[in-house]
């Protein structure tokens, strides 16, 4: 009986077209997400702030890791408004506006993202605060 | 080990610090954490392809030391190890079956699973599981990327002279 020998180049090529494809379909998936629930703001492991992701009239302003990150929530949502890190990734995503896609700042552990949590409330006041 | 051959491997660490250094400087075009073209794998794919595999390992290694001292500090060391350790667990092999020809097809599916690999840091480090909903347009960039450094990588060997 012969035996077709798999060409090594063909099977490699279709598995980056199968991973590309898939990555596209999660990207588009996650992309699609709303903005829904609260605000959580973590640094370093530990939740520094929970509340309502919006703030009617003056906005306000939390020092995240002494300094390290000033989060800034508004009549918009929230964003990262200044950071000591290197690359700025965090300041340049702007404001939070998908589900599953938290703001990042790797350098200085701080996360900012929406958590669905049972009676979040509308209300500008947040539920903790601790700094 | 002779003397040119530790010429190259110097030469192969230097150029891909210097890269790497240059990279940082290059704005972010989309501001996703994590995403960047990654040309220093160019090094990393021409240290695989033209060196042993002894060799290679000790050039990505010394590139990886070194660029977190240039460049960031104890964390940028360990999001470049974790995601180097996948892209070479995935490359390394593949180098052994895939011709020089068709270089971008491992460093598509590198360039995908260093960025993976950096999730699953990001993950351990800040123990938030949800920072995986990042993985889909990290591994997507990592394949547009991959494919960019792959055909450079392929572009560079095919001008060099032959071992």
């Amino acid at each position: 009986m012969h035996n077709k020998k798999i060409n090594p180049h063909i099977i490699c090529a279709a598995v980056c077209a199968f991973v590309f494809v898939c990555a596209l379909i999660g990207t588009l998936i996650i992309y699609d997400a709303k903005p829904a629930g609260q605000i959580e703001i973590i640094s370093h492991g530990e939740q520094i702030y929970k509340g309502a992701s919006v703030k009617r009239g003056a906005p306000v302003y939390i020092d995240a890791g002494n300094g390290e990150n000033i989060v800034r929530i508004d009549e918009k949502g929230v964003c990262v408004e200044s950071a000591n890190c290197p690359d700025k990734d965090c300041v340049n995503s702007g404001y939070l506006k998908n589900t599953y896609l938290p703001i990042v700042c790797l350098p200085n552990e701080l996360i900012i993202r929406y958590t669905l949590s049972e009676g979040a409330a509308d209300s500008d006041e947040p539920d903790a605060i601790s700094q | 080990m002779n003397t040119k051959r530790i010429t190259e491997m110097a030469l192969l660490t230097a150029v891909g610090l210097i890269i790497h250094v240059i990279e940082s400087f290059i704005p972010q075009l989309i501001p996703v954490p994590g995403v960047k073209p990654g040309l220093a794998n160019i090094v990393t794919l021409l240290a695989l392809y033209r060196l042993p595999k002894r060799e290679a390992l000790l050039v990505i290694a010394a590139r990886v030391i070194l660029s977190s001292i240039f460049g960031g500090g104890l964390l940028t060391f360990i999001y470049s190890f974790s995601g180097c350790l996948m892209s070479i667990a995935v490359m390394l092999p593949l180098t052994r079956v895939i011709r020089p020809r068709y270089m971008f097809l491992p460093s598509v599916l590198g360039a995908a699973a260093h960025n993976a690999g950096q999730i699953i840091a990001a993950i351990i480090i800040n123990r938030l599981p949800s920072l995986a909903a990042y993985l889909p347009v990290l591994v997507l960039t990592g394949c547009i990327a991959g494919l960019f450094t792959g055909l450079a990588a392929g572009f560079v060997h095919s001008r060099l002279p032959n071992r």
